[in-house]
């Protein structure tokens, strides 16, 4: 039971309008709804995930309680802390075990339990006192699948008093819900190019460097419909629920930088990276006791931090080079933008056309199993000869992936920038309405989000 | 009192700014060069010069000079309070 599949929607949108007549009406226990319906959702998806976060959750829940009352900055607190964190990422580490059981999109809730626990040590926030408040945000359905990373002092309010329900917002959550199964619809179609591609690397006979881009720009704009798409889903579904949260997505192939880039995909995870993992590596109170240059200190920082979401994506060597390889392209750029002279004019699609094209070469090892397979792909990609399947169908397939590419960016800074126009006018229904027929007469229904389970 | 000129001296150095452009104002959601690694850096580089630690939720609060500075300069005034604080 999928957020795209017909049988969520058989049970939502009852849900919905219970939920939406309770909510109005007695203006409290909303989160209970919530929790009840995340609940049903978990039992159809992965009981063991509802397991997981009952017992995780309660764990932190009751631990939290206790760090709060030790005293600010001890030993103790630290420890305590420490021990929370260390279960969190145990549980993490079980649920990538392949095969030992089926569970859903643990890091998305373990994240918000490790910023929970690290906030109430740090004394930022109190813990909570409400079980069954507390478990409705970390197990809240909506965020579950594939993010976005949210933190219980961003949900939970949200929760206990959802926003109302008006014509504007309504109607922008149905556009996200409906551009988000276009988007992914489109990240289906483009499973093909990728696929055929992806599946000869390595093998005899080069397949032609036109067929390597055709294939690299269908991954990027695959990554960026499917996650991007759940995300839209996700917040649409959130909108409808009165719960209003951040973006995950601005566009991020208009980025001029690939720290900038990191900033705009997958934007959760980045700042949640940030916060808990480089700070504290690069500024925390360990590492001011390591006596190491300042430089050094922030790219080791960085550099773990970078592989950390590498192997986020998936336990292997390959996962581990593409996190240094991002931490490589940002220290670079930083000592570039350092070294360049005052007022110097640079062009913003220049940056542009470099940072996306540095980024589509990363993609490389998302894809590819081995560094023979990266560097053949590489190299293939700038041979700059044709391969032997070179015809129509390829140009046409070649134009099409580009459409797929750039159409979603557009609507999606469109969205951004004029968000009004989605709010019930008549253009946003119409944009809804094309996207609509799209989806149904293309969608290819019984494929996961590439980012279900992560 | 803060070591005004050193902290300015810092800053500017960190943001490769022009010595005529005024840092009062600045505010790191409006100026793109204060990313995520400026900003590290800046904070390191007054650990070091200052000797002043910040907490993690500190560091991600600084989204101004303003606010570094009075931020800095509310941890001198604590600092002078209490000799024995470290």
């Amino acid at each position: 039971m999928s957020v795209h599949s017909p049988l969520f929607w058989l049970l939502f949108v009852p849900f919905l309008l219970l939920y939406r007549h309770h909510a109005a009406r007695a203006g409290r226990g909303s989160q209970l709804w919530v929790l009840g319906f995340s609940a049903l959702y978990l039992c159809f998806r992965s009981p063991w995930t509802l397991a997981a976060i009952l017992l995780s959750g309660a764990a932190v829940f009751r631990g939290a309680l206790h760090i709060e009352s030790l005293p600010e900055g001890s030993t103790a607190r630290r420890r305590w802390a420490g021990a929370l964190i260390l279960l969190c990422l145990g549980v993490l580490i079980g649920s990538r075990v392949p095969s030992a059981w089926s569970m859903l999109g643990a890091s998305f809730f373990v994240f918000q339990l490790i910023a929970y626990v690290v906030d109430v040590a740090g004394g930022e926030i109190r813990a909570e006192r409400g079980f069954p408040d507390y478990i409705s945000s970390i197990s809240c359905f909506v965020y579950l699948t594939a993010g976005p990373i949210v933190r219980l002092p961003q949900l939970l309010p949200q929760l206990r008093s959802p926003a109302p329900a008006d014509y504007g917002s309504s109607a922008e959550a149905v556009f996200r819900i409906v551009n988000g199964l276009a988007k992914k619809t489109v990240a289906d179609l483009l499973s093909s190019p990728v696929n055929g591609y992806f599946a000869q690397v390595g093998a005899q006979g080069a397949q032609g460097s036109f067929q390597a881009w055709t294939a690299l720009l269908a991954l990027g704009a695959q990554y960026y419909a499917d996650f991007s798409g759940y995300t839209d889903i996700a917040l649409g579904i959130g909108g409808l629920l009165g719960l209003r949260l951040s973006e995950n997505f601005r566009t991020p192939y208009f980025a001029g930088s690939v720290l900038e880039h990191w900033k705009r995909s997958h934007i959760s995870l980045s700042y949640w990276a940030h916060d808990y993992l480089f700070i504290p590596l690069c500024l925390g109170r360990w590492a001011r006791g390591i006596r190491i240059p300042a430089p050094l200190k922030m790219a080791t920082s960085l550099t773990v931090t970078l592989v950390f979401i590498g192997l986020w994506h998936g336990f292997g060597m390959n996962h581990l080079a593409w996190g240094v390889f991002n931490a490589t392209l940002i220290l670079m750029t930083h000592q570039l933008r350092r070294l360049a002279w005052p007022g110097w004019a640079r062009s913003r699609i220049v940056e542009v056309a470099v940072t996306f094209y540095l980024i589509l070469l990363g993609r490389v090892f998302l894809r590819t199993s081995g560094p023979g397979e990266v560097w053949a792909t590489w190299k293939e990609l700038h041979a700059f000869r044709s391969g032997p399947a070179a015809d129509r169908g390829v140009a046409l397939e070649f134009g099409l992936v580009v459409l797929a590419l750039v159409i979603p960016h557009l609507l999606d800074q469109l969205f951004l920038s004029r968000r009004r126009l989605f709010q019930g006018r008549w253009f946003g229904w119409a944009i809804a309405l094309v996207l609509l027929t799209f989806s149904l007469v293309f969608s290819m229904p019984g494929r996961a989000f590439l980012y279900e389970g992560f | 009192m803060v070591p005004e000129l050193e902290l300015e001296r810092i800053f500017r150095a960190v943001m490769n700014l022009d010595a005529d452009r005024p840092v009062e104002g600045i505010v790191r959601g409006e100026f793109p060069a204060w990313d995520s690694l400026r900003h590290a850096e800046l904070i390191l580089r007054i650990q070091d010069r200052l000797g002043i630690a910040f907490r993690g939720a500190e560091i991600i609060r600084i989204d101004s000079y303003a606010k570094l500075r009075s931020l800095i300069e509310a941890r001198m005034s604590a600092r002078r309070g209490d000799p024995g604080d470290p």
